[in-house]
Formats: C-alpha cells, structure tokens, sequence
C-alpha cells in the first residue's frame, strides 16, 4: 500500500498546477459541460471571470467562469447567487469538472 | 547586314530580360505574347504556394471557395516545371496520389509545406521522397505521417534540413531516431505538441542540429539528454513540459554538451528547481535569452545563480514566478551584466522592481508575457 505524504491534490489536465483538495469536496453528484463534476468549498490558484446568469438543470444561477491562473484553460465555474432557497447551499462555492482536474500523485 | 529579331535573342539572355522587369503587368504581358515566351516565363517561377496557404508570404487569403484537386496540381507542376518551393498548405482533400505528379520535377523542388493536408499519408510522404532527393524543407504540420513515412523520408532525402513535425501524434520515437540517422544533416526540427515522444529518438544527431522545438511533449529526463548529446544546439524550445520532471530533470543541458547554446525556453516548465537552474546557468556561457516565466519552483538559489554565471544573457522572461521574491530580483539586479530586457509583471514586486530599475537604467523592463521566442522556423 502507497504511502500517501501531505493533501490529497488536483491539479489543471493541462499544466498540473494545484487547484483543489480532495477534503474540500461536498458533493461528486453534479453535471457540468463535459460530464461528471464535483463541488469543492475551495479552490486555489485559479481565475474566476465575468459573472453571468445561467439557466442551469437545478434552475437561474449567477455563475463565474474559473480558469487556472497558468494556462488558462477554463475548469469550472462558481456559484456567486442562487435564486432559489433550496440551492442557496451552492452561493460561494466551486464547480470542477472531473475532465479537467487529475489527481497529483495519489 | 541582316536585320536581327527579337526572336533570335536565345533563352537564357530571354530569362534575364524577364528576370529583370520589375512591373507585375510587365511580367504578364511577357507570358502572353508567344508560347515560346509563356515557356519562358514558367519555368523562370521558382515558388508557388494557394490562396488557402496561411502564413508563407504574408498574402492576405481571398475569398475563393475552390478547393485545390489532383487535376488542378496535375496541371500547375507540368506547367511550372522548375519550382524551387511549394506550398500546398491548407489544400485539405488532396489525396496521396496528386503526388505522383511531382516525378518529373521533384529534383529540382527543395522546400514543400504540407501543413494541414489530411488527405496525405505514408504513401504520399513515400511518393515524395522517391521524387524529390533534393529536397531541404518540408513541413508536415498535423498530416497524418506515421514513422514509416519518416523512415521512407530519411532513405531518399538524406539532405534534409529543416523538418516540422508539430502536431504530428501518430509519430514516435522510433520514426524520429530513423530520421535523425539518416539525414545527418539535419539543422532544425520542431516536435511541438507531438504527445507521444519522450526524446531518446534524438540519440546519436549529428552536431548540425541547432534548432529544436518540442514543446509541449512528454519528454523523460533520458530524452532530454539524448536532445542536447549532438552538441551543437543554440536553440531549445521545451515550454510546457507535460512530464512531471523533477527539480534536477534539466541538470543534462549544463552538462557540456550545450556550451553553444543561445536561447533557451523553459516557459510553464513549474516543476524545474533550482539545481537544474544551477546547472544550465553553468553549463550554458552563451546564452542570450532565456524564458523562465511560470517556473514556479525556482527559489532564491535558482535566481543568485543566474545572477552570478549568466554573463552573457540579454533577455530574461519571468513573467509570474511564483518564487520570485525581493531578494531574487535584487540577485538579478546584481549580476546579468549584459541585460537589456526583462519582462517581469510589475503588480506584485512594485518595490523591488522600482530599485532595480534605479540601479541598472539601461534595462527594459516589459509586463508582457512572450511565449514564443527566438527565430520563428517558417522564417528560414
């Protein structure tokens, strides 16, 4: 059995940099634009963009684009309001697609 | 005495006359006037390229839909027989066998750019090789080559010189090494985005290899050395690194091998640290510039070694290091005697880079981010 040092990381499929911890993720059960996504509570060293109103499957959200602050490439998104009481859970937290994080090492 | 015509003056005064009109409708009349004039006028072009090539001559595309057939090629090369280059970049469907057209003047073709034609394969690449011996330039920019049409290419083009093989995923390293083997006087190759090399296909170049380009790949510690073991390279591209090298992964560029080296592009490159640093800064008295923008790990040691033994560099790029701190850019400030230009963001060091632009006045400093630097391989 691996021993496995420090955090458990992802990082950007792109150019590895750290964005997320395994601990910080609250839920593995959503869909983003290219398949499966997780929510994280946190996320490091990415760029969060323009905010813009999305109709989503769980209803109108204002989103943000993030991208990794290296290569740019968009991961995800977050959540900055949620018009709807049931999905208020979501407002200030982050979206990672599973397609575009790895695993660092573990 | 007889009176003497224009139509004795031989072919080759002929082609000096034309060779000197200067006008675009001088040189079109001259094509209309007789056959023997239009034969001279074809074979005095020496270039040709299609409205959908990007990029070669900086003509902007116009607007035509047609699209570049076998008949069509068929036809030009019968016509201009003489060509030196030609481009049939962006000519998308033209198959393997529009090639076999080039048989009867391939000889004398030395540069051919084939950057985004799907349609060619190993067959096509065969077929070139078997007709142009003589050929020096040849780009195969996202074609569908595998190693056999590498190994086809480096058996009957032993001159070859300048290769792009950007793009190129089916290729391995065992395609580049039969390359590199047989045409020893390769001077430039480019292997950008070529996910599946990982470098040792280098072993053994010849020390006529300058230019490399692979950025973007894969490439081992092992390949890495193998790149630089010909000795005479001055140019090194290997920006964005997808490999997890580890800190000393580059020590191999300092080992000797690279004492020509010039520019140097470690861009994106985050898991390189200071020792590899140590080494090339060592290893490298030539070089001029240098990109170690995103370069994450490399820490103080890193930067005062730069400092110290980087006496000849001019450019340094350092766009977003994370570990760039007061003391490394005062490291910087204090060596690099040659500098002139130096890009670095100025919103997170604005201090530091303020004394150092009051202790060394003559350097430039420069917010944006370059990502490709260095001669541009089309330029050639």
């Amino acid at each position: 059995m691996e021993e496995i040092l420090g955090p458990r990381l992802y990082s950007c499929y792109n150019c590895r940099n750290h964005v997320c911890l395994h601990d910080d993720i609250i839920s593995k059960t959503f869909q983003g634009r290219t398949g499966r996504a997780f929510l994280f509570s946190h996320a490091m060293n990415v760029v969060v963009g323009h905010k813009e109103d999305r109709h989503l499957l769980t209803g109108l959200h204002t989103v943000a684009d993030i991208s990794c602050s290296d290569c740019g490439e968009v991961l995800g998104w977050k959540y900055v309001k949620a018009y709807d009481i049931s999905q208020k859970y979501k407002e200030g937290k982050f979206i990672l697609e599973k397609a575009k994080i790895i695993k660092e090492n573990w | 005495m007889e009176a003497s015509s224009i139509i004795d003056i031989p072919d080759d005064c002929l082609i000096f006359i034309f060779q000197a009109l200067d006008c675009q409708a001088d040189r079109e009349s001259f094509g209309l006037t007789c056959r023997r004039w239009l034969h001279i006028q074809n074979i005095t072009r020496l270039s040709l390229q299609f409205h959908c090539s990007f990029s070669l001559f900086n003509i902007t595309p116009s607007q035509s839909n047609l699209s570049v057939e076998s008949y069509h090629l068929s036809r030009l090369l019968t016509r201009f027989s003489h060509l030196q280059s030609l481009s049939l970049s962006g000519c998308t469907e033209l198959p393997d066998s529009a090639l076999a057209q080039l048989g009867s003047s391939g000889h004398r073709l030395q540069a051919l750019h084939l950057d985004c034609c799907f349609g060619i394969t190993d067959i096509g690449i065969s077929l070139i090789g078997s007709s142009c011996p003589n050929l020096a330039v040849i780009s195969l920019y996202r074609c569908l080559v595998t190693d056999e049409g590498l190994e086809a290419l480096a058996c009957s083009c032993p001159g070859l010189r300048d290769v792009n093989l950007a793009y190129c995923y089916l290729i391995t390293d065992g395609g580049l090494r039969a390359l590199l083997r047989g045409c020893r006087e390769l001077r430039a190759v480019k292997i950008s985005f070529c996910r599946h090399l990982s470098g040792i296909g280098f072993r053994d170049c010849s020390q006529t290899l300058a230019h490399v380009d692979a950025e973007s790949c894969k490439l081992e510690p092992e390949g890495i050395m193998a790149i630089v073991s010909g000795g005479g390279l001055q140019y090194l591209n290997i920006s964005g690194l997808s490999s997890g090298l580890r800190a000393d992964g580059l020590c191999s560029i300092g080992e000797g091998f690279c004492k020509s080296l010039k520019i140097l592009n470690l861009r994106m490159c985050r898991t390189i640290g200071d020792e590899s640093i140590l080494s090339i800064a060592k290893g490298c008295p030539l070089l001029k510039e240098w990109n170690l923008a995103l370069c994450h790990e490399v820490k103080l040691p890193g930067w005062e070694s730069i400092g110290r033994f980087c006496n000849s560099l001019e450019v340094l790029h350092v766009n977003r290091c994370r570990n760039l701190c007061d003391r490394g850019i005062q490291a910087l400030r204090d060596g690099c005697r040659r500098l002139c230009i130096l890009h670095i963001n100025r919103a997170y060091r604005t201090s530091a880079i303020e004394l150092f632009k009051l202790h060394r006045g003559r350097v430039q400093i420069r917010e944006e981010e370059v990502m490709c630097v260095g001669p541009d391989w089309t330029c050639r």
